[in-house]
């Protein structure tokens, strides 16, 4: 039986509410982990029974891109736990893995003994077991649970997730309140697995271990109190950054800030075993959030690529397509030019730049979300609801700006790349290096001498077919 | 045979003295089909300079060199002359006119015989026999070093065709290294990489230039020896190959075969048996010839008007009964029939380690046509996609190519190297391997 929603609390708010969302039959405004999920409990004798089970899994990490991750029922991140100071909670973790396993409850206040340190404070939990953790919550804040055996092959593999505490009481009402984990990965491009002997060489950087364009966005709508809570159990440290807002981290692993040490900024930096708990008011628009590192929002890229930058291909590019037809010039005026170009690379391995966003390729990978802050989208009505309808980037659609708020060419409406070209029932082909080069009639590229495309025709404008 | 080529066969052979059947049988044990002559006619350097404007098979370029080759018309005139040698002892003994003529006391005496040497026509038939064994022996010597010729001609006709594709795959890999040196060339004028990183590119263009010029060299030369081998002038006329698969054959015959046909065919073999066979007939004349020397005949003595007639004898009082001669004899038996054996023992070990060498080509073979070059491809194809993500660089992209072309050069050199042991086991074993009777030995 799932006593999940029976709090005393509960049944008192859903006495009143009726059959009320989830998010106002709870004391607590539930926190959404995008893309990934919540778990559920049951109660024993007042205390609240989790079960975690630690296990092989396949995992998205992008679209269409399967790992071989180590997870927790079922998922990387593990699902998010919640419950309130005071809780007595008992966890049950059933060992999957194929080597013993144990979970630490990182930042908890909690009995040496129930610390989940394999060998320091218990014995590893065999393949096939299941031991209990069970302890009284002593705090509020976010937390986080890991792997504490074998820490650097199970958590590169992805075995962490979310430890929430909700306070008894909340100081003020937060509208949504999200959970990003931050973590980085190696996986070599064609491969499934990661590799977690890697050190610092990473290629895969992901929130809530999903890679942009498959991070799920994060909704608001104007005016609503935000609260984006960051977990980092990875190995390098992450500046996250959110365009267009202020925000005030109010809270760490240690507990919550008080509004007197508060300051506004907008990048916040995560160490490795870190949270950071900040909020924002949100303000309409289609907002970035990510981390800052350059490389972060970017999915794999080989370092020994060549710098092209200003270097001019011209009568070369052609030599090598004779030897390597399918060979085309890239680098020189950025790497730009690679988004759209439609190339077939390698399996199972993600773009370094992708996702469309309303104006075209938005270029961007990893450690990218976009927050969505929209008058029509609805108001929070619970995480499963969220997870059920929120899964990629383009989720409820793009911000609407208000006329005469989008930067565009000087003097012009539509930007000469961006004009859409007249219907004339013609077919316009244009070259996948260079789509710049439109003509009426089918050819070559008089800049690459590739054969030219036709153009697939869309609303306001033409798109270049993807070719392989 | 069209009318002209047969005339001038016939017409070649009637010239030059040989005997059909001889010619033919040189011409099988040889292994080509030559022509001897006297002088070039202008019909056959006509037919000639007709097949070497067409790309040249390997049938034609044996052919031309049966025709034309300095050496196989050296060999095929020493024929001549140990085919008259055969008939010089074939002839029977000469009797001797003996004849004298006295005068004295105003008469006059003349004294004639005619003798003839009763040994001599007593082991004629064994001389006779000798001196076939000893022409048999010769022809099969001939026909070896017409073996040899040929699988020169062949060695150098596999060893062009090789040189000139790897001529082709080290053009492309040098157009490849000149691509990616003007790339980094322009990448340092843009700033973009160090001396360092641009000198070694440099000099990747520079080693494959090297690797070009190398085996340039060794074409030129090689076609000057073809040219050689075929009996024309380097420059006469430009040789241009077909352009004939390098594949083998579906199997290769086992060594027991190869070595059953070697002892049935091999001219180095049978001219050893027929040595053996000469050497017995010297010994058995060697033999009797320890008997002392007897002429026999009739004398005719004249005096005035007189004449007597009657038998003449001449008995040579020996010395020396032929002793020395014998054993001299008896050991050359001996030598021969160990020359034979030794022969047979080499000829084995030959084969044998020659059809090892051609299971290996064959296994090289397959291994870079099934496992290396295919895996080599997919490389290159797998950093393309690698590329397009600006996963990998082009120069790595440009790398994998390479090493494919190198792949590539692999198996042309061990296709080549199976056709060279081919020839040699052809050489070894005395005659064209019946592929009929082949196995494949698991390296199809």
């Amino acid at each position: 039986m799932n006593f999940r929603n029976i709090s005393l609390t509960i049944i008192f708010s859903s006495l009143l509410a009726g059959a009320a969302p989830e998010g106002s039959r709870l004391p607590y405004t539930p926190v959404i982990t995008p893309n990934g999920s919540t778990l559920d409990f049951t109660m024993d004798k007042g205390v609240k029974v989790f079960r975690l089970t630690a296990e092989v899994i396949k995992h998205e990490i992008g679209p269409g891109m399967i790992i071989n991750a180590w997870g927790y029922n079922g998922g990387t991140p593990g699902p998010t736990i919640e419950a309130i100071e005071g809780d007595r909670v008992r966890i049950l973790v059933t060992n999957k893995l194929p080597e013993p396993t144990s979970v630490h409850w990182h930042g908890m206040l909690l009995p040496s003994g129930m610390d989940g340190v394999s060998g320091l404070s218990q014995r590893g939990i065999q393949p096939g077991e299941t031991f209990a953790y069970e302890f009284t919550l002593k705090q509020h804040g976010t937390l986080m649970y890991h792997s504490h055996g074998d820490e650097m092959v199970q958590m590169g593999m992805g075995t962490m997730g979310f430890f929430i505490i909700h306070p008894k009481k909340a100081t003020h009402k937060i509208d949504r309140d999200y959970a990003l984990f931050l973590n980085e990965w190696f996986i070599p491009p064609g491969a499934a697995t990661p590799n977690p002997s890697i050190m610092t060489d990473f290629n895969t950087f992901t929130f809530n271990s999903k890679a942009f364009p498959g991070t799920a966005p994060i909704l608001a709508r104007p005016g609503e109190r935000i609260r984006i809570r960051l977990g980092n159990v990875g190995q390098e440290d992450h500046p996250i950054h959110i365009h267009g807002h202020q925000f005030k981290v109010v809270a760490t692993d240690g507990g919550d800030i008080p509004p007197a040490a508060q300051y506004s900024e907008t990048t916040v930096l995560v160490a490795p075993g870190q949270t950071r708990d900040f909020e924002f008011t949100a303000t309409a628009g289609d907002w970035p959030l990510h981390c800052h590192r350059r490389h972060h929002p970017m999915n794999a890229m080989g370092h020994d690529f060549p710098n092209m930058i200003g270097v001019s291909q011209d009568g070369i590019e052609s030599k090598i397509r004779d030897k390597v037809p399918g060979y085309m010039a890239m680098g020189e005026k950025g790497m730009d030019e690679m988004q759209g170009m439609g190339m077939q690379g390698p399996e199972n391995t993600l773009p370094m730049m992708a996702g469309d966003g309303p104006f075209g390729p938005i270029g961007m990978g990893g450690m990218f979300t976009i927050v969505k802050v929209h008058d029509d989208i609805p108001k929070f009505t619970g995480t499963a609801d969220y997870n059920a309808k929120v899964k990629s980037p383009d989720a409820f659609g793009w911000y609407k700006n208000p006329p005469g708020t989008i930067a565009d060419t000087v003097g012009a409406g539509l930007s000469p790349a961006q004009r859409p070209v007249p219907d004339s029932g013609e077919t316009i082909y244009t070259c996948p290096m260079h789509p710049e080069v439109k003509q009426t009639k089918p050819g070559n590229c008089p800049k690459c001498g590739m054969k030219l495309v036709p153009m697939e025709k869309e609303k306001g404008g033409n798109k270049t077919h993807e070719h392989h | 045979m069209n009318p002209v080529k047969f005339t001038l066969v016939i017409g070649l052979m009637a010239a030059s003295g040989a005997l059909p059947d001889d010619l033919q049988d040189l011409s099988e044990r040889g292994g080509a089909p030559f022509k001897p002559m006297r002088e070039k006619p202008e019909q056959l350097q006509s037919e000639i300079r007709d097949r070497l404007r067409d790309s040249l098979t390997l049938d034609d370029a044996v052919r031309i060199a049966a025709w034309n080759n300095r050496d196989i018309q050296t060999v095929l005139a020493e024929m001549t002359a140990s085919r008259a040698e055969r008939r010089i002892g074939r002839m029977p003994p000469n009797p001797t006119l003996e004849a004298g003529i006295r005068f004295g006391e105003g008469e006059r005496r003349a004294d004639y015989a005619l003798t003839v040497d009763l040994s001599d026509l007593l082991f004629y038939p064994l001389k006779w026999s000798a001196a076939g064994a000893i022409f048999r022996r010769d022809k099969m010597k001939a026909a070896m070093e017409l073996r040899g010729l040929i699988a020169e001609v062949k060695t150098s006709y596999y060893r062009l065709q090789a040189q000139d594709r790897i001529h082709g795959l080290l053009v492309s890999m040098l157009e490849n290294a000149q691509t990616v040196d003007a790339l980094s060339e322009r990448q340092r004028k843009a700033g973009n990489i160090s001396s360092l990183d641009r000198a070694v590119q440099e000099e990747s263009k520079q080693n494959a230039t090297l690797a070009l010029a190398g085996i340039e060299i060794e074409l030129l030369s090689e076609r000057m020896n073809f040219a050689r081998l075929l009996g024309i002038g380097a420059s006469e006329t430009p040789i241009v190959l077909r352009e004939d698969s390098l594949e083998p054959p579906p199997g290769d015959p086992a060594p027991d075969e190869l070595i059953r046909l070697s002892v049935e065919t091999n001219p180095e073999m049978s001219a050893a048996r027929e040595d053996i066979f000469a050497a017995k007939r010297a010994s058995t004349l060697a033999n009797w010839n320890r008997l002392p020397s007897l002429r026999a005949g009739v004398a005719l003595e004249q005096e005035g008007s007189k004449s007597f007639i009657g038998p003449k004898v001449d008995l040579q009082v020996p010395l020396d009964f032929g002793w020395n001669a014998a054993a001299k004899a008896k050991a050359e038996k001996q030598a021969a029939g160990f020359r034979l054996a030794s022969i047979q023992d080499r000829t084995v070990g030959d084969i044998k380690a020659a059809a090892a060498r051609l299971s290996a080509a064959r296994k090289a073979i397959r291994y870079y046509r099934d496992e290396i070059i295919p895996l080599r491809e997919k490389v290159v194809e797998e950093t393309q996609k690698q590329y397009n993500f600006m996963l990998l660089g082009v120069y790595q992209l440009i790398q994998a190519k390479q090493n494919e072309y190198a792949a590539r050069r692999g198996l042309i050199e061990s296709q080549r190297d199976y056709w060279l042991t081919h020839t040699e086991l052809e050489r070894i074993s005395g005659g064209p391997i019946p592929h009929s009777a082949t196995h494949s030995g698991g390296a199809q």
